[in-house]
């Protein structure tokens, strides 16, 4: 039987990972998460949400909670961590 | 065919806390309430409400849940002591309708949003056992 052989094209995947069209998926996702958060901070305004789009050797993009009770929220509600599950995505620890 | 259900990792955790912070002689553990309501800002402390962010499965025997703690204490030392024995008690854990839990965030000290209250709060993995249906 005759074997295939496999070989990643490393730099091409690289080259994809920073496309315009993988950066505009990433940043459509970092949208819908910062969407999806609802809550109030005590002043009963909306809970202000940042979110930075960046580069490292691939697109990507972060979801901040902008407020000093921003830690607070997510300890108390996982304001960010529902909203992230509400997206699709799984939260992990970054190893 | 038959289906597969997992467990509510919310009872399955508050119950294994429950066990296992009552046989702990750290002053940080004593009276101690595990629940999975929310905390009321005039009940007793220590109070550790046990909540889930998500939950995900993969065919289809693997389930997991992820497990947030957030723990409620009479100043920020013990809350953060608190939070980490209860990481360091479910890390080592064996009980019925979990197969392990994993580490994921914190522990962290912070306080609450709503009253100032030391607030400190850690999230794990929880991995279940599933159980098949009649």
């Amino acid at each position: 039987m005759a074997r295939n052989q496999l070989r990643l094209d490393s730099p091409g995947i690289l080259e994809v990972l920073k496309s315009a069209d993988v950066a505009a998926l990433v940043a459509d996702t970092a949208d819908s998460v910062a969407s999806n958060v609802s809550e109030t901070v005590r002043s009963g305004e909306p809970l202000p949400v940042k979110v930075d789009t960046y580069t490292t050797d691939r697109a990507a993009a972060g979801v901040t909670l902008a407020h000093p009770a921003g830690l607070g929220m997510e300890a108390k509600h996982g304001t960010l961590s529902k909203a992230a599950a509400a997206a699709g995505l799984e939260v992990r620890s970054k190893k | 065919m038959t289906g597969l259900v997992f467990p509510d990792a919310r009872l399955v955790t508050r119950d294994v806390l429950r066990t296992l912070l009552a046989a702990r002689p750290e002053p940080e553990a004593q009276g101690v309430t595990v629940s999975t309501k929310p905390a009321d800002p005039q009940g007793p402390r220590p109070y550790v409400r046990v909540q889930v962010d998500g939950s995900s499965r993969t065919p289809r025997l693997n389930g997991q849940q992820a497990v947030r703690l957030s723990i409620w204490h009479r100043d920020e030392g013990l809350g953060f002591a608190l939070a980490r024995l209860c990481e360091a008690l479910l890390l080592g854990a064996h009980a019925p309708g979990v197969r392990s839990f994993g580490d994921r965030t914190g522990p962290l000290p912070t306080e609450d949003p709503d009253t100032g209250e030391p607030l400190s709060y850690l999230t794990l993995t929880a991995r279940l056992v599933p159980e098949q249906l009649d």
